[in-house]
């Protein structure tokens, strides 16, 4: 969970454009509300959100196992920290939580949600 | 209204990310000095007074943490605004074509409250959304201001203006400057008189019939 955040945060921080590497055409996202399904519907929306850069800092990461018998388990995933934008001195809290299905090895991001927590 | 009296009132400020909102209201310095960030609500607000022949006006000017950029801004940002400036670049004319967005999401939430539309950076000499291409506000009955937050070119009159139709219409003046902080750039005075003229003139062109404006 820990090493896949890392991974995600790592490219969308740095190389939005190459979240289609993360993406796929069964993922969810839920961002601040809004539904995008699949991947091309995720990264336009992403890839399109006017800010230029993001200081990030994680506060927490916690991951669990999803068992189900018979089936390799994944992993669902929830973190918080804060978010500077375009060099704003004022850090916006957030949330995010990704379930992870094994996939061949790996894992492949089905659902993500994502919000700020502001009142 | 006795000299002593002040209004407090909210301004909601709005616009693309990047079209200087935070630098416009930062230029007023007791403003920023009294500038308080909350963070529960991701808005810094700054309180601008201004001294008027109807006493002193304190617009508490609510700007964003950026979040607009994130796609996470909330009602709650707009909820009980009593004005607003919806502000673009004149340098960018995307910023100008999602002034419409802009607008709609403040009447969603506000309905009918005084609203003043500003193109900022007119300092810079290339400018790409001419004053005759600014029809928007007479649409809508906002009001219109070419500004420069670098220069303080126009400053005060955005709130000038709100501050006469909060007040029913009256015909308002300031009785003291504001401080601001000094000019960053200069200004070309002969190139802000001939916007002036051209923003006049386009006030006298009837509007184009539909609300797609030719960028």
């Amino acid at each position: 969970g820990k090493a896949f955040a890392e991974h995600y945060y790592r490219i969308f921080d740095n190389n939005r454009s190459s979240l289609n590497t993360i993406y796929q055409p069964q993922s969810i996202l839920t961002w601040e509300g809004k539904v995008f399904q699949g991947q091309q519907a995720i990264c336009t929306y992403i890839n399109e959100l006017p800010f230029q850069k993001v200081e990030r800092k994680i506060q927490s990461i916690d991951s669990q196992p999803t068992i189900i018998p018979n089936f390799q388990p994944g992993v669902l995933v929830t973190i918080t920290g804060t978010l500077v934008i375009d060099g704003e001195p004022k850090p916006l809290k957030y949330v995010q939580v990704f379930n992870l299905l094994p996939n061949q090895g790996s894992y492949l991001l089905l659902n993500d949600f994502f919000r700020f927590s502001l009142d | 209204m006795a000299e002593s009296e002040q209004v407090q009132v909210k301004l909601v400020l709005v616009g693309d990310g990047g079209v200087g909102k935070t630098t416009f209201v930062k230029r007023h310095l007791n403003g920023e000095f009294e500038s308080r960030y909350i963070p529960t609500l991701g808005v810094s607000v700054q309180p601008l007074s201004f001294y008027t022949n109807f006493g002193k006006i304190v617009f508490n000017v609510w700007d964003t943490a950026g979040q607009e950029k994130f796609g996470g801004l909330r009602d709650g940002y707009y909820i009980q605004g009593q004005c607003a400036i919806i502000m673009f670049d004149v340098t960018s004319r995307m910023s100008y074509k999602h002034v419409p967005n802009w607008y709609s999401d403040l009447e969603r939430v506000c309905e009918n409250i005084p609203i003043v539309l500003c193109g900022n950076k007119v300092d810079i000499k290339d400018r790409k959304v001419k004053p005759s291409q600014i029809n928007f506000h007479r649409r809508y009955n906002l009001s219109y201001y070419d500004v420069s937050a670098k220069s303080n070119y126009n400053f005060e009159k955005p709130f000038i203006w709100l501050a006469s139709k909060l007040l029913g219409n009256k015909s308002v003046h300031l009785v003291q400057q504001p401080t601001l902080k000094p000019a960053e750039v200069p200004l070309d005075a002969g190139l802000m008189q001939q916007y002036e003229t051209e923003v006049q003139t386009a006030a006298a062109v009837p509007l184009p019939p539909d609300d797609n404006e030719d960028l």
